[in-house]
């Protein structure tokens, strides 16, 4: 069980990181935050029939974790080529 | 009291070499996305987002790892490892390079030989786009 709670944080690690990455280049907010949300439910329910409830908390996490890492770092550099650019 | 002991309840034995197996394919898949992720010419799509529920939870994968198992955890854990490898790959390679600095994840800048900044077209790595065909008598 411990190695398919670990599977779990993992695709949420990496689904997390992807959808960090349109952060930015959303053209149409409401849309792409429902299919997100649609995706989310889809890929939990996969989770749920290969692990267990308890997957998809871990899941989530994960996937909440890597994109808000996703964000906050590409951020960052923006800032720093913004101060840089000032100069 | 465990209050941990519920997460940690055997599931149905696999072998080492199945475990490893699946944790191998995962980290192939991992790999290959972020590098069709990396060399993405477009914004995202919902065929992209169709792609990744194939990827992760497709007839492929249903039909490969049993739900009773641990071989669908152990594909996540190699997707992660892939993906993120990936990801590690290119940052060792940044930072030992002069020519590149971490601002190169955000829009593909690079320092050319005259020390200006080259900012290309679009952002992150080249688009994958096929080459014209030779013209002329060949």
């Amino acid at each position: 069980m411990q190695i398919s709670i670990l599977g779990s944080v993992g695709i949420g690690l990496v689904i997390g990181w992807l959808l960090g990455s349109l952060d930015g280049h959303m053209k149409r907010p409401i849309l792409t935050f429902t299919v997100i949300g649609l995706f989310l439910f889809t890929v939990s329910l996969e989770i749920f029939l290969f692990v267990s409830w308890r997957g998809i908390g871990f899941f989530l996490g994960g996937a909440i974790f890597a994109s808000l890492i996703r964000i906050g770092w590409h951020r960052e550099i923006q800032n720093r080529i913004e101060a840089s650019s000032h100069r | 009291m465990n209050i941990l002991a519920p997460f940690f309840q055997a599931a149905e034995s696999t072998s080492q070499v199945q475990l490893i197996g699946a944790a191998g394919f995962g980290a192939l898949i991992g790999w290959y996305v972020y590098y069709i992720n990396r060399y993405r010419k477009t914004d995202v799509q919902l065929s992209d987002l169709v792609t990744v529920i194939g990827v992760i939870g497709g007839g492929a994968i249903l039909a490969l790892f049993p739900s009773e198992t641990d071989l669908f955890g152990a594909y996540g854990i190699g997707l992660a490892i892939g993906f993120f490898g990936y990801f590690l790959v290119l940052l060792i390679l940044v930072a030992i390079s002069p020519n590149f600095a971490v601002e190169w994840f955000l829009d593909g800048r690079k320092t050319l030989a005259d020390g200006s900044i080259l900012v290309p077209e679009g952002s992150g790595g080249q688009p994958m786009v096929a080459k014209p065909p030779p013209s002329g008598p060949q």
